[in-house]
């Protein structure tokens, strides 16, 4: 019975071994160690052994079982496996297929690069300010060192509301610089102030590619007992640098305008040629940006701030024109003009 | 405006270094000599000019040997007689350059046998104006250093054997002194720290003879020089003085405007020439009085005002004074006796004149910068003395007529020598600082630390009246390339926060992220616009001046220029939700209009059948959820103009409303041909919203008890309210056992009668200190449905 025994378990082995199907392993199973298999018949002839044999044999049977239960077991698992296998292939997605879209918009790169600046100024201790886009002549040209009949009015051509003039304030104008804010905050606030006024101002120009009659400024106003223009070439670097993500050179020359003295162009170095002369920069290596200089006397005293005892100095630039820098924009009137194909490109 | 370098240098000495092109000629280093396959007599040479790679370069000369040092013109040089090197190909081989003669590059007058070979021991890449050690400024060079100290250079040109400098008129507007020649040679002279030399015309003349009766009037007129000159022939001008005037692009007319012209070059003070013959000898400067009439030289016949300055021959005007003379006065050719006139114009006068004329001319744009009256007689000299020089025979009839009046103040000022360098941020010494006053002719006198400083009569005029108008001087000659880069200490406070715009900033990554897309509009619009959209025009604020028709108001609402951007759009997408924020201005009874922040969103579907309005909404609660603890959406009887009437809610926070949600009007949908699409539209008045600052909640314990659920399905007539329902089922819970209660459908069609609709709710029961009993679920419900019912509507399954 020992070598009956032991001849199942290598023959059932064997057979195992071939089985091709998880059906035939089972039928296998069955016709093995199943109620009526041949384990079962094999094990009839244990009564007729004797008591000595009997718990020898009871145990081989016990452990030939194990192992074959085992084996079927082992042979069940890689049937399931290669299953699998055969019905991940089925499951198989085309993963190019388009995403489900979510539901997301665009801001529009003039209110993005507005953060950016303000951001900027914000961490070096500029507060940012508002004021009305509707200004009175007082305020946009008179308290700004500009009084009427002064040639500067020239620069800045006007669009007037019509509207009956103010005593003390003239006509009402759509503000056509962000300066009018300094004035506002200084009599608000009084000295010392740092503070930006991004905003939106107004020309009274014919429109081309690069002109519009509204546009977007930022002015810039820092006064305290001993600011100088150092200062501001301190501040100016700092920001185009951080704005630009690279080490920018500004330059300083004389320019004009009434509210400061002394007044100042400031060219920065260009970022597509690193100052060696390209077309951006019409071959001189430095981008014209902005106006600035030291704040007036009489704008201050406008203010209400003793010129004696404070300085300082102001700025002022095109945030439309950064904007057109900094993405390459042709064209001013895409800004205004709401076309999705324009602005879902930021 | 033009300056020639040639003029300025009649005024000002400085080493010029004109051969330019010896900057960009380099020593180079014959690294090999090959034979050139294809022509017997050239040779390729390798050539290392101290780049990463060297240069093959073509050359004929029989005396080019290895290892010589030589000059070499790279690929954009330009060389004397207008000739640019360029790579080219000679007969098969590309040639990057040129190894230069002496003649090539203006060493030499006679044609060289060969190349220039230079000492052996020069480094290559060496400049040749290094190595003949050539010093002095190059006119490009000047060009710079005007724009970094002065004004703006636009450009440098030659023009023949001159250099001509283009200045940006616009940074000039402060320097009445800078309209000339002479003045930018002053500028010049200061800045290379070299000598003006003077000008002083001092032309004979007679102390008696023919004289004029001139009545004149100060105000307008500070100074009002003039002489008599007789027996002039007009002619052409000598071609020195024709060639002068087109070298800064001045036309050459005759001898006698061809002075006045030269004049206002060189000087910057404008003149006029009248025939005396027909001007007379007595003049009057006046107003121009309403009804007066005068044809100018440019042939317009001009009405007068009495804003407008004239000169008149006693009886009719015969000038616009200081702006542009009459053609009835004006030089001929058979002219032969003249007026010279170099008066003093009030820049104001002129200013108003010329711009309500429209009419900007050479003379008035320098008058309005206020020119010094003192150097109206020097110009009446230097004018006579080139009449002396080109017309010999011409008769000075009598001495100069001089009226002034009064002569302007002295401006003395006191610089204190702490607030230079605390301005300026650098250290500038009081003598460095009195040096440069000094070079530009103020007079300075050193006090123990400060300067007392007269202020040049040429830029007393307006132009320099304060203590900080010398500071500027001294800034922009000792440079400010020269000034110090310097962070300023940070405060100690940190800054006010606008909390106004960083909400603005949030509220667009918010409306981002539900799908908005930002876009900007103008602040104006048309009068058809307002019509369109059903606005009132007394609200708006009108432009005076505008550029185009369909910006002539100020927007009182932000719908109609976002439906142009809808309408534009909707020809790309199908459906889009867009948003925009900006201002909105109010005529009111003060004189300041409301200006007000305003945020509009739009929700835009191609399909007329697509209602918005829900979607719109949904929008609308996420994004004020974010701001407002609590606000409600209702109907309203007080639309907003361009809402549907009855598809329009407020939006209110406690106290007001902030703003409305609607369907476009459909006569507004028609008027913008959008009446094949669904709009809805909400406008909110931001400015209170952003100031809002959102309280901190209190956390809430979760619950620990399970909740329990129900489903009520009722049928109502479509006049009752979601609104209604609610409130209905809310006052039932008398235990405050409803936790939460949510639509979950909203029917109507089949098996519901028309002008009903079914609502079904789920709702959440629980207690915050036990588990609910099925009896009490029981409780609620039946307390709901009842008065569902009371309320007309049909509990279905009931």
């Amino acid at each position: 019975m020992e070598q009956q025994l032991a001849k199942l378990q290598t023959n059932t082995i064997a057979a195992i071994g071939k089985t091709k199907t998880i059906n035939d392993l089972k039928d296998l199973e069955v016709n093995i160690l199943g109620r009526k298999g041949k384990l079962t018949e094999i094990l009839k002839g244990v009564k007729d052994l004797t008591a000595e044999q009997k718990p020898t044999i009871g145990k081989l049977a016990n452990e030939i079982k194990t192992t074959l239960e085992n084996e079927f077991e082992q042979k069940a698992k890689k049937f399931k496996l290669i299953e699998l296998e055969k019905q991940l292939l089925e499951e198989k997605i085309d993963v190019t297929e388009p995403g489900i879209k979510a539901a997301f918009g665009h801001v529009h790169p003039l209110s993005q690069v507005q953060k950016e600046v303000e951001d900027i100024f914000n961490s070096m201790g500029f507060s940012v300010m508002d004021g009305p886009e509707v200004e009175s002549e007082y305020y946009n040209f008179e308290s700004l060192n500009i009084p009427a009949d002064h040639p500067a009015r020239d620069m800045q051509d006007t669009f007037f509301i019509k509207q009956a003039p103010h005593k003390e304030h003239g006509h009402l104008v759509l503000r056509t610089h962000t300066s009018p804010v300094q004035i506002r905050t200084m009599e608000a606030s009084g000295a010392p102030l740092r503070i930006i006024v991004p905003g939106r101002v107004f020309r009274y120009e014919a429109t081309d590619a690069t002109h519009d009659a509204t546009f977007d400024q930022v002015e810039g106003l820092m006064i305290d007992k001993d600011i100088s223009l150092s200062h501001l070439k301190g501040v100016l670097t700092e920001f185009l640098s951080r704005l630009f993500d690279y080490q920018v050179k500004i330059r300083f020359r004389p320019g004009y305008f009434p509210f400061v003295e002394p007044g100042l162009e400031v060219d920065f170095s260009c970022r597509f040629c690193a100052g060696s002369g390209c077309r951006v920069c019409k071959k001189t290596g430095w981008i014209e940006f902005m106006g600035a200089g030291m704040v007036h006397p009489n704008v201050l005293k406008a203010g209400g701030i003793d010129s004696e005892k404070y300085q300082g100095w102001a700025f002022g630039f095109g945030l439309t024109r950064l904007v057109m820098m900094r993405y390459n924009i042709n064209d001013i009137r895409h800004l205004y003009n709401g076309d999705l194909r324009f602005i879902k490109q930021f | 405006m033009k300056l020639s370098l040639n003029w300025l240098r009649e005024f000002v000495d400085f080493p010029l270094l004109d051969q330019a092109h010896l900057a960009e000629i380099v020593v180079g280093h014959v690294l090999s000599v090959q034979k050139h396959p294809n022509a017997d007599k050239l040779n390729i040479a390798q050539v290392d000019v101290g780049e990463n790679e060297p240069y093959t370069i073509v050359c004929g000369a029989a005396n080019l040997k290895k290892d010589q040092k030589v000059a070499v013109a790279l690929p954009g040089v330009s060389l004397p007689g207008d000739f640019t090197i360029a790579r080219r190909e000679i007969r098969g081989i590309e040639s990057n350059g040129m190894i230069c003669a002496e003649d090539e590059i203006g060493l030499a007058a006679e044609r060289q046998d060969g190349i220039m070979i230079l000492d052996p021991k020069l480094k290559v890449g060496t400049k040749m104006n290094e190595v003949l050690k050539l010093s002095g400024y190059s006119p490009i060079k000047l060009g710079q250093l005007i724009t970094l100290r002065t004004a703006e250079v636009e450009g440098v040109e030659l023009h023949k054997k001159d250099y001509i400098y283009d200045i940006d008129n616009k940074s000039l507007t402060h320097r009445p002194d800078l309209w000339g020649h002479y003045g930018f040679a002053r500028e010049l002279a200061a800045i290379l720290n070299t000598k003006l030399l003077p000008l002083a015309p001092a032309p004979k003349l007679p102390t008696k003879g023919e004289t004029m009766t001139i009545k004149s009037d100060s105000k307008i007129c500070p100074r009002f020089c003039s002489l008599i000159v007789k027996n002039i022939k007009i002619e052409p001008s000598p071609a020195w003085l024709q060639e002068k005037l087109e070298a800064v692009s001045i036309p050459p007319i005759n001898n006698i405007v061809d002075i006045t012209n030269f004049v206002m070059v060189e000087l910057g003070h404008p003149m006029h020439a009248f025939d005396y013959d027909k001007a007379g000898n007595n003049l009057e400067i006046r107003m121009a009085k309403s009804g007066e009439t005068l044809e100018t030289i440019d042939h317009k016949t001009r009405k007068l005002t009495i804003e407008d300055p004239v000169i008149t021959n006693g009886k009719v005007v015969i000038s616009l004074a200081g702006i542009m003379g009459g053609a009835s006065t004006e030089i001929t050719d058979s002219t032969t006796n003249i007026i010279l006139e170099a008066a003093n114009w009030n820049p104001t006068t002129i200013r108003r004149s010329s711009t309500t004329h429209g009419l900007r001319s050479e003379a008035s744009q320098r008058f309005e910068k206020s020119l010094d009256p003192e150097l109206a007689i020097i110009a009446l000299k230097r004018a006579v003395e080139l009449l002396q020089d080109i017309a010999p025979k011409a008769e000075i009839a009598g001495p100069i007529i001089d009226i002034y009046p009064q002569k302007p103040k002295q401006i003395t000022l006191t610089l204190k020598h702490q607030h230079i360098e605390s301005y300026i941020g650098a250290e500038i010494t009081i003598k460095d600082s009195q040096k440069i006053l000094e070079s530009l002719g103020f007079k300075v006198e050193p006090t123990k630390s400060d300067l007392k400083v007269t202020v040049p009569t040429w830029r007393a005029t307006k132009d320099v009246t304060r203590e900080v108008d010398l500071i500027e001087e001294i800034a922009r000659i000792y440079g400010y390339d020269n000034i110090p880069c310097m962070l300023p200490n940070t405060p100690t406070e940190t800054p006010i926060t606008n909390e106004s715009r960083q909400s603005e900033h949030n509220l667009r990554k918010i409306l981002q992220g539900l799908g908005a897309t930002e876009v900007y509009n103008y602040s104006f619009y048309s009068k058809t616009d307002l019509q369109n959209a059903l606005l009132d025009e007394a609200d708006h604020l009108q432009l005076e001046n505008y550029l185009a028709e369909t910006q002539t108001h100020l927007r009182v609402s932000m719908v109609p220029n976002l439906l142009h951007s809808i309408h534009a759009n909707l020809k790309y997408e199908d459906n889009f939700t867009i948003f925009e924020l900006g201002r909105t201005y109010n005529k009111t009874a003060d004189f300041f209009p409301l200006e007000e922040k305003k945020l509009i969103v739009a929700v835009v579907n191609k399909s007329k059948k697509e209602q918005q309005f829900f979607k719109l909404k949904g929008i609308v609660e996420t994004l004020l959820n974010q701001y407002l603890e609590a606000f409600a959406i209702n109907p309203t009887n007080t639309p907003t103009p361009t809402a549907h009437p009855q598809q329009v809610a407020t939006i209110k926070t406690e106290d007001h409303e902030i703003g409305q949600i609607f369907n476009l009007h459909p006569l507004i949908k028609d008027n913008y041909d959008l009446g094949n699409h669904s709009i809805a539209l909400a406008e909110i008045n931001i400015g209170n919203l952003l100031h809002h600052k959102k309280a901190v909640n209190n956390f809430q314990e979760l619950p620990k008890f399970p909740a329990l659920d129900f489903a009520v399905s009722v049928v109502v007539d479509e006049k009752v309210t979601i609104q209604e329902l609610t409130a209905t089922i809310k006052a039932t819970d008398k235990n405050n056992l409803i936790q939460n209660l949510a639509i979950f459908d909203i029917y109507r069609g089949q098996n519901i009668a028309t002008n009903k609709k079914a609502i079904a709710y789920k709702i959440i029961l629980s207690h915050p200190d036990r588990t609910l009993t099925d009896a009490e679920m029981t409780t609620v419900r039946e307390a709901v449905c009842d008065n569902l019912e009371k309320l007309g509507g049909e509990i279905r399954g009931r």
